[in-house]
């Protein structure tokens, strides 16, 4: 999940990122267009500038859970990201998400920062998802 | 496969979700969250306290379990929170660490839940259907 993480959303090695997803992929994301298209045409879309950033990793079975950040996207806040993934036969068959902006220290109510060591600072933080 | 004792936290996170979260039982509840619990949450106020109290001022909360997975110290619920004073659910990834038995560590992702027509992914977000 990390390899093919990095692949498409750092790398975006399209071509190597299809021997990760399947062509049957079934996306549960409430952002992301069906299919392994609808995921690489949004890459596509977003500014060259995009970075994933991985953190926690849980594996158990066929499933991944992988807590990121994705910053660069072009918008004004950086979204941390729980993704959940199905593997069948080494490939990615299956994803849930949830996305939250990722709040500065000010905003946070809990000042502790919800990713890595350390808080966000933006030039003009603006909420974009819940 | 988890290890037992892997699968004895996913376990415990379990239990002490249902007892804090449907059950509202603080007390028993205090067993399972250290009183030096670090809090990463945007929308929680920090510490057990922070966390007791925000349950405590929504009275129809309700939790819904999903996927549980575990991993060395570290405990990941898929879950739905609904009666949280918004007109929609919100879809929770917890990501809880645990040190001799207790939570001491929690980060999390809260989105609202996605209608079907707002669902880009045309799945719902969460189980078999969409929400109302």
């Amino acid at each position: 999940v990390l390899k093919a993480f990095d692949t498409l959303f750092n790398k975006r090695d399209y071509a190597t990122a299809e021997t990760f997803w399947s062509a049957k992929y079934i996306q549960h994301s409430s952002h992301i267009e069906p299919g392994r298209d609808g995921l690489f045409n949004l890459v596509k879309s977003i500014p060259a500038t995009l970075k994933y950033e991985p953190g926690l990793i849980v594996a158990e079975g066929d499933f991944v859970i992988v807590q990121g950040r994705f910053s660069g996207m072009g918008l004004p806040v950086n979204w941390i990201a729980a993704d959940i993934l199905r593997v069948e036969n080494g490939i990615l068959i299956e994803h849930w998400d949830v996305i939250k902006d990722e709040v500065t220290e000010e905003q946070s109510k809990s000042k502790a920062p919800m990713f890595g060591s350390s808080f966000p600072n933006y030039p003009r933080p603006e909420r974009t998802v819940g | 496969m988890p290890t037992q004792q892997e699968q004895a936290n996913k376990t415990l996170a379990i239990k002490a979700f249902d007892t804090l979260f449907n059950k509202r039982d603080f007390a028993a509840a205090e067993e399972y969250w250290s009183p030096e619990f670090v809090q990463h949450s945007a929308v929680t106020p920090p510490g057990r306290d922070g966390l007791f109290n925000l349950v405590r001022s929504m009275p129809e909360l309700r939790y819904e379990f999903g996927l549980a997975m575990a991993s060395k110290n570290l405990v990941v619920l898929h879950g739905r929170l609904t009666g949280n004073g918004k007109p929609r659910a919100d879809i929770v990834a917890t990501m809880l660490r645990l040190q001799d038995g207790v939570f001491v560590e929690h980060w999390d992702v809260l989105q609202p839940e996605a209608t079907k027509e707002e669902a880009n992914g045309r799945s719902p977000m969460w189980g078999d259907s969409f929400p109302a």
